[in-house]
C-alpha cells in the first residue's frame, strides 16, 4: 500500500508533503493513533445493536409495492440494527430515483426497535405543451426552449428555469409582455407531471430605429434599408420584431458587404434593447466594414473564385483560408488536365487602402491520364480494385483528360490499403507513382498503384466471455469475425457493436464490451480475439404510458407498441414500435423515452408521447405534356398522332387519421386536355393492426382521350387488400366494379362498328397481383429483378356484363456488366380472353383492351399507337395480347451526371393470343400482328428526382396502314380520302425516369 | 430520527450518520475527541462530496474493489497501538465505532489512493534539474542524505505533488458538472 511504503521510507517527511495534500482534501489523515475518550455521539447510537422489530414506510402510498421496497433496503425484522446498513438502505432507496428525500426514524419497543422510513417522492416530467402563442416562435420551438425532457426529474427549480427560458425566446421574438402560466397535472401513481404553459402573448412589439455601432463605411440609412426592417421604405413604419427577421436583416448586411468585396466585414447583434412601455425592440448592431478585399485569378471568373476560395464563404481572410484556396484552384486545374498547375498568391495593400489578393496561376501543359496501372494485387483482381478507384484514365467522351489529381490518387491508395486491411492484410502498403510522357507520348501521364499485400492474418481463436451460455450461440452467430477467417479491425469494431446491440435489446442497457486482440503464440499470422462482456443490470418494462392523443383511437396506438408490462426492455422494440407509429402517417412526432432513466430500478415506465399531425393537407400541381398527342377531335387525319401540347392541373386533398382510426381519405383530381380524372381513396394502412396488410377502397371517375381513337368514360369502385409477404414480395387482392363507356361521337373507327363498340359496359372483376421487387433502386436500377403478375377474372356472377380473363406479366432484370455499365432488359406479356359462359354477348370493350407504345413501353411508337388499327380510319383499336421486349445498355457518357443508352425494343400489341408472332415483316397494310422493332439511343441526365430522359428511336419495320383524310362527318356521310400512311420510323421521347 | 439524507451527489447519498461516522473515524485515528459542530460537519461534508465524486467515477469506469483481507495489515497496525484486544475494542466503542467501521474505512482509503494513483500518475515525469533544485532547497544540509540517496524519494514527492494538482483540477472540473445538493437542516 502506498501509504505504508511512504511511512517506512527514509524520506517520509518529504512524501508527507504531497500525500498530505491529497489526504487533507479527501479527508484521509495519516497520523497515528492515540487512545482517548470522546463524548458519545448522537442518540442514534442508542439503537445500534438492537433487534429490528418492524419496518414500515410512510406515507403508505409508495412508488413500489412493499416486497420490492424490502428487497431494496435489504433490512428485515429480526435483524440486528446497524446504522451503516441503514445508511446503505437510504442510499439504495435514493438510487432508485423515486425519492427526493428519505428519513429514518426509530422507536424503542422494549429491547427492540421499530424502523420507519419516511419518504418524499420524486416527480418526473410528462407531456410538455405550450398553448396560446402566435408563431413565431412556434409550438415546437417553445417546447424545446422549456428544456423539460419527458421522463426526467421535475421540480420547482426546473419549472422556474423553463418559464425564464420561454420568456427569453418570446422576447427575442418581440413578445415583451407575455404572461406565462404553468398548469401542472400530477399523476401520483406514475409520479409524473404533465406541464402545460398557457401563454397570453399580448401584442407583438415592432422594431424601431436600430443603433449601428462600428466603422461601417456606410450611412445608417443605407444599412437600415439593407435590413428591410421597414415597411415600404419606412412609409408604413417598422415591421414586427421577430428573431428570424433580425437575423435575416443581419445576414442581408453581411451579404451586402460581400457583394461589395468587403470580405472581412463583420455584422453582429450586440444586444437587443426592449422598450416594454412602448412595445418596441431596438437592435444594437455592430458593423465593421474592414478593408475592401479583391480576389483575382487569371482565367477564373468571380463566381468560380467564390466557389474555390473559402474567404467568401467564411467571411474571413487569413492565410489558412487563402492556402485552402490555392489547393482548391490547383485541384480544379488538375481535374481539367493541368496536372502540373502551380498556384500561389500575393497579398497587396493598395494605395486606397484596399487589399488585393492575386492568385498567380501557372497552368502548365495540359495532360491526359492515359494509363492507370495496378500491380502487386494477388488476393483481389485488378478489376475489383479498379471499381473502388476514383481516379479514372481518359476516355473519349466521359473524361476527356481523365479524372486525376495527386490528392485523389492518394485517397485511392488509402482506400485500397483499407480494403486489404479489412481482409486481414494488416501490413498491406499501397504506394503511388506517376510517369510523365508515358510511352513517349507527349502530354500524357500514367499513374501506378503499387500494392504490397503482405501476409494475411486470420483469426486463430475467438472467445466471448461474460455471457450467459444460452446466449452464446446467438451472439457468435451475429459476429462477422470467425475462427479461420481473415482478421479485420473494422469487423472487430462491428462485432463489438453487434454484441452490445444484442445486450441492449435484451434489456441490459448498461452492458459493456471490451475486446482484446493479441498474436497467437508461435503463429505470427494468427490472432486471438477476445470479447469480454459485462452484462450489468437487466431492465424490464413496468408499464407503457401513452399521452398526447387527441382524436386518435388509443387502440390503434396500443396495437402498434409491442412492449408490454413485464417484457424485457428492448431498445429495438422501443424504436420499432416508434417506426410503426410513424408509418401510420398521422403523427407529426412520436417521442419515446424512459421515465427516470438514471434511476437504479429493475422496471421502467416507457413513455410514448404523441403530437398528431395536421388532419387536412392540400397539394396542387401544374404541368404540361408535349408529345404526339395532337390532332383534332373531329378530324381523322392524324391517326398516328401529331405533335401536341396539353397543360395539366392537379389538386389533391387528404384527410388523415379519419375518425381517429389512422385511416385516411384522399381526393385527387387531374384535368388536362386529354383527361379529367377524379379519385377518392380510403386507405387503412396496417389493417387490423397488422403492419403487413393494408386495405384500400377507391372510387374513380375518368374521362380520358389518351388513346386517340376514342374518349372513354369510366366510373369505378374497388376494394383492395395488400399484403406484404416479405421485404421484396407483395400480393394484392382486388375486387373492382366499373362502368365503362365510349363516347360514340369521339370514335374514329369504321362507322359500322360504332354502335357495337360504343355501348356502355359494366365490368365486375376479381384480380390478384403478385409483385416481386429486388431492385437496388426502383428509380434508377443497377442490379436486381422486378417481377409482376396480374390476373383478373370478369364474370357475370361478379356483376359483369362481359366475361373475360386478363393476365399481364412483367419480368425485368438488371445486370452490371462493368463498373458503371448496366444491361437492363424487360419482357412484358399480356393476354385477355373472352369467356363464353352465361348470357354475356358483349365483346371486351375498347378501353379494357391492351394498348401500348410510347416512352414507357415500345419506343417505335408514340403513346398507345401499337397494335391493330381500324381498317377504315387507321386509328388504333387495341388488342387482346401484348408481347414487348426491351433491352438497354446504360453507360456513362460525359462526366458523372450525363449517361447514355442504346436500346432495342421489339414486340407489339396483337389482335389475339393466337396471332402473336415474331415475324419481322408486315404482310400488308392491314396486318398488325407482327413484331415491330426499334433501335435507338438516348441520353440520361441525373437529377435528384431521377434521370431526365431523351430517347431517339428508329423503327425499321414500322407499320403501314390505311388511314382516312377527312372529318368524322365525311366518314359518316361520305367524302374524305383513304390514303396509305405509315408510323414515322423516327420517334422522339422525352420523359422522367428510366424506361423500366 | 436515526438517519436522513444530508447531501446528494448525483445519485450518491451522504447521510447524517455517515457524516458522523466519518468524523468519529477521523477523530479515532487522530486520537482527538470527536467534535460534531456545524463547522466540523461542513468541513467533513466537503471532503465526503469529493470522495463521492471519485466514487461515481469509479463506478462509471468499473474500477476494481480491493478484497477485504487487504485491510488486515492496516487494522493490525492500529490494533498494535493498544495494550490488548479489550482496550482496542473499548477505544472504538468510545467513538461509537466497531471494527467493521474501521475496516471499511481503511479499505476505502486504500481504494481511493490506488484509484488516484492509477488514474493520474501515468505520464507524470520529473526532470533531473527539478530534483536537484528540490534537494538544494529542502534536503541539503538537513538530513545528511546525498542527492543520489535522496533522489528516489524526491522524485516520488514531486510526482506526488503533480498528481495532487491533476487530481484537484479534475475534482474541480467534475464538480461543475455534478449535481450536488446539501440539506441545510443537517448542518444546523
Amino acid at each position: 500500500m502506498m501509504v505504508t511504503v511512504l511511512a517506512k521510507a527514509a524520506g517520509a517527511v518529504m512524501f508527507a508533503v504531497s500525500w498530505r495534500l491529497v489526504a487533507a482534501r479527501l479527508g484521509i489523515l495519516l497520523v497515528m493513533l492515540v487512545s482517548c475518550r470522546v463524548s458519545l455521539l448522537a442518540q442514534a447510537q442508542n439503537y445500534e445493536g438492537s433487534r429490528i422489530s418492524s419496518i414500515r414506510f410512510s406515507p403508505e402510498a409508495q412508488p413500489y409495492p412493499l416486497p420490492v421496497l424490502n428487497r431494496v433496503i435489504r433490512l428485515e425484522p429480526g435483524n440486528v440494527l446497524r446504522l451503516t446498513e441503514v445508511s446503505d438502505a437510504v442510499q439504495r432507496l435514493f438510487e432508485t430515483g423515486r425519492f427526493v428525500d428519505i428519513e429514518v426514524d426509530a422507536q424503542k419497543e422494549g429491547q427492540n426497535v421499530a424502523l420507519e422510513f419516511r419518504t418524499t417522492p420524486s416527480w418526473f416530467a410528462g407531456r410538455v405543451a405550450v398553448e396560446g402563442v402566435v408563431d413565431p416562435p412556434n409550438q415546437a420551438q417553445l417546447v424545446s426552449a422549456a428544456r423539460l425532457q419527458p421522463g426526467e426529474e421535475f421540480n420547482q427549480d426546473y419549472l422556474l428555469q423553463s418559464i425564464m427560458n420561454l420568456d427569453t425566446v418570446l422576447r427575442r421574438n418581440g413578445i415583451l409582455s407575455a404572461k406565462i402560466e404553468p398548469k401542472l397535472i400530477h399523476d401520483a401513481e406514475l409520479q409524473q407531471v404533465d406541464i402545460k404553459f398557457v401563454i397570453k402573448p399580448g401584442k407583438r412589439a415592432k422594431l424601431t430605429l436600430p443603433v449601428f455601432a462600428g466603422e461601417s463605411k456606410r450611412t445608417p440609412e443605407q444599412l437600415l434599408a439593407t435590413t428591410r426592417w421597414r415597411r415600404f421604405g419606412g412609409w408604413l413604419g417598422y415591421k414586427p420584431a421577430t428573431e428570424s427577421r433580425i437575423q435575416n436583416g443581419l445576414e442581408r448586411i453581411r451579404n451586402y458587404y460581400r457583394t461589395k468585396e468587403f470580405l472581412m466585414a463583420r455584422a453582429s447583434l450586440e444586444k437587443t434593447e426592449f422598450d416594454d412601455k412602448n412595445n418596441l425592440v431596438k437592435p444594437v448592431l455592430r458593423v465593421e466594414a474592414g478593408p475592401k478585399v479583391k480576389v483575382r485569378a487569371d482565367g477564373f471568373s468571380q463566381s468560380a473564385l467564390r466557389r474555390l476560395v473559402p474567404v467568401f464563404e467564411e467571411r474571413a481572410v487569413d492565410r489558412d483560408l487563402l492556402n485552402e484556396g490555392v489547393r482548391n484552384i490547383r485541384q480544379n486545374l488538375q481535374g481539367s488536365g493541368y496536372f502540373d498547375a502551380d498556384v500561389d498568391f500575393d497579398m497587396e495593400q493598395q494605395a486606397n487602402g484596399e487589399q488585393l489578393i492575386q492568385y498567380n496561376v501557372q497552368r502548365g501543359l495540359r495532360y491526359k491520364l492515359a494509363h492507370l496501372e495496378i500491380d502487386g494485387a494477388k488476393f483481389f483482381s485488378a478489376a475489383t480494385i479498379r471499381e473502388r478507384l476514383s481516379t479514372q484514365p481518359a476516355t473519349r467522351l466521359r473524361y476527356r483528360y481523365g479524372r486525376y489529381g495527386k490528392q485523389l490518387l492518394d485517397q485511392d491508395a488509402q482506400a485500397v490499403a483499407e480494403l486489404y486491411k479489412s481482409n486481414g492484410f494488416i501490413n498491406a502498403k499501397v504506394t503511388t507513382e506517376v510517369q510523365r510522357n508515358w510511352q513517349g507520348k507527349p502530354q500524357t501521364v500514367a499513374a501506378f498503384l503499387h500494392i504490397e499485400e503482405g501476409d494475411q492474418t486470420v483469426v486463430g481463436s475467438l472467445e466471448v466471455d461474460g455471457v450467459n451460455p444460452k446466449d452464446l450461440d446467438a451472439i457468435r452467430a451475429s459476429l462477422q469475425s470467425a475462427e479461420g477467417q481473415p482478421y479485420s479491425p473494422s469487423a472487430v469494431l462491428s462485432d463489438r457493436d453487434a454484441i452490445l446491440n444484442y445486450y441492449f435489446n435484451a434489456g441490459f442497457a448498461g452492458a459493456s464490451v471490451e475486446y482484446e486482440v493479441k498474436p497467437v503464440q508461435d503463429q505470427p499470422l494468427k490472432i486471438a480475439l477476445h470479447f469480454q462482456v459485462t452484462e450489468s443490470r437487466r431492465n424490464f418494462v413496468r408499464d407503457v404510458v401513452i399521452s398526447g392523443l387527441k382524436t386518435t383511437n388509443r387502440k390503434i396506438v396500443e396495437e402498434r407498441i409491442s412492449l408490454r408490462a413485464g417484457d424485457v426492455l428492448s431498445q429495438t422494440d422501443m424504436t420499432e414500435s416508434q417506426r410503426r407509429l410513424y408509418d401510420l402517417g398521422i403523427f407529426a412526432r412520436v417521442g419515446v423515452s424512459l421515465q427516470n432513466p438514471e434511476g437504479v430500478e429493475r422496471e421502467k415506465y416507457v413513455l410514448y408521447q404523441f403530437e398528431e399531425a395536421r388532419k387536412i393537407s392540400v397539394t396542387t400541381g401544374f404541368g404540361a405534356q408535349l408529345a404526339r398527342i395532337g390532332g383534332g377531335v373531329t378530324s381523322l387525319s392524324s391517326p398516328a398522332g401529331s405533335p401536341g401540347f396539353s397543360p395539366r392541373v392537379s389538386l389533391g386533398v387528404n384527410r388523415s387519421n379519419f375518425l381517429g382510426l389512422g385511416h385516411s381519405i384522399g381526393l385527387r383530381a387531374q384535368v388536362s386536355n386529354f383527361q379529367q380524372k377524379a379519385a377518392v381513396t380510403y386507405l387503412a394502412p396496417q389493417f387490423i393492426g397488422n403492419e403487413k396488410l393494408n386495405l384500400t377502397l377507391a372510387g374513380l371517375f375518368d374521362d380520358s382521350r389518351d388513346v386517340r381513337t376514342f374518349a372513354s368514360r369510366r366510373w369505378e369502385s374497388s376494394i383492395q387488400l395488400g399484403q406484404k409477404l416479405s421485404k421484396a414480395n407483395t400480393v394484392q387482392y382486388r375486387y373492382s366494379f366499373r362502368r365503362v363507356s365510349v363516347d360514340p361521337n369521339t370514335l374514329k373507327i369504321n362507322s359500322q362498328l360504332i354502335p357495337f363498340l360504343s355501348q356502355p359496359v359494366r365490368i365486375g372483376s376479381f384480380s390478384g397481383t403478385f409483385i416481386q421487387d429486388r431492385r437496388d433502386d426502383p428509380v434508377n436500377s443497377h442490379r436486381g429483378v422486378y417481377n409482376s403478375a396480374d390476373f383478373a377474372v370478369a364474370l357475370g356472377p361478379f356483376g359483369s356484363e362481359t366475361n373475360f380473363t386478363r393476365l399481364l406479366v412483367r419480368n425485368s432484370t438488371y445486370h452490371r456488366v462493368a463498373k458503371d455499365v448496366i444491361l437492363a432488359r424487360t419482357l412484358l406479356f399480356g393476354v385477355m380472353n373472352r369467356v363464353l359462359v352465361g348470357e354475356s354477348t358483349k365483346d371486351i370493350p375498347l378501353p379494357e383492351r391492351f394498348f401500348a407504345g410510347g416512352a414507357a413501353s415500345h419506343r417505335a411508337f408514340s403513346d398507345n399507337q401499337a397494335g391493330p388499327r381500324d381498317s377504315v380510319t387507321g386509328f388504333p383499336l387495341g388488342g387482346k395480347a401484348v408481347l414487348i421486349s426491351g433491352t438497354e445498355l446504360r453507360f456513362p457518357l460525359i462526366g458523372d451526371s450525363i449517361g447514355g443508352v442504346v436500346f432495342h425494343d421489339a414486340g407489339n400489341v396483337y389482335s389475339d393470343i393466337s396471332k402473336v408472332s415474331l415475324r419481322y415483316h408486315q404482310k400488308n397494310n392491314t396486318d398488325f400482328d407482327y413484331m415491330v422493332h426499334s433501335i435507338g439511343f438516348g441520353v440520361r441526365y441525373t437529377t435528384p428526382v431521377g434521370p431526365v430522359r431523351v430517347d431517339f428511336s428508329y423503327g425499321p419495320n414500322a407499320p403501314r396502314f390505311v388511314g382516312f383524310r377527312g372529318t368524322r362527318d365525311e366518314l359518316l356521310f361520305g367524302g374524305g380520302q383513304r390514303i396509305e400512311q405509315k408510323i414515322n420510323a423516327f420517334q422522339f421521347h422525352f420523359s422522367l425516369g428510366q424506361t423500366f | 430520527m436515526i438517519d436522513r439524507i444530508a447531501i446528494t451527489v448525483d445519485r450518491l447519498v451522504i447521510t447524517e450518520s455517515e457524516l458522523r461516522r466519518q468524523i468519529s473515524l477521523t477523530a479515532f485515528l487522530n486520537g482527538k475527541p470527536a467534535e460534531f459542530s456545524s463547522k466540523t460537519r461542513r468541513d467533513m461534508a466537503e471532503k465526503l462530496i469529493e470522495q463521492a465524486l471519485i466514487r461515481n467515477e469509479m463506478k462509471l469506469t468499473r474500477y476494481p474493489q480491493p478484497e477485504a483481507y487487504e485491510a488486515d495489515e492496516s487494522v493490525e497496525q492500529i490494533r498494535r497501538q493498544y495494550k490488548g484486544e479489550g482496550e482496542y475494542l473499548e477505544a472504538l466503542r468510545q467513538f461509537t465505532l466497531d471494527e467493521r467501521d474501521l475496516r471499511a474505512y481503511l479499505l476505502w482509503r486504500m481504494t481511493l489512493l490506488r484509484f488516484t494513483n492509477s488514474r493520474f500518475r501515468a505520464g507524470l515525469q520529473v526532470a533531473p534539474a527539478e530534483i536537484e533544485a528540490y534537494y538544494k532547497k529542502n534536503v541539503e544540509g538537513k538530513s545528511g542524505l546525498t542527492l543520489d540517496e535522496a533522489r528516489p524519494q524526491i522524485e516520488e514527492a514531486l510526482v506526488g505533488e503533480r498528481l495532487n494538482q491533476a487530481l484537484y483540477a479534475w475534482l474541480d472540473e467534475v464538480r461543475t458538472r455534478t449535481r450536488v445538493e446539501t440539506r441545510e437542516e443537517s448542518f444546523k
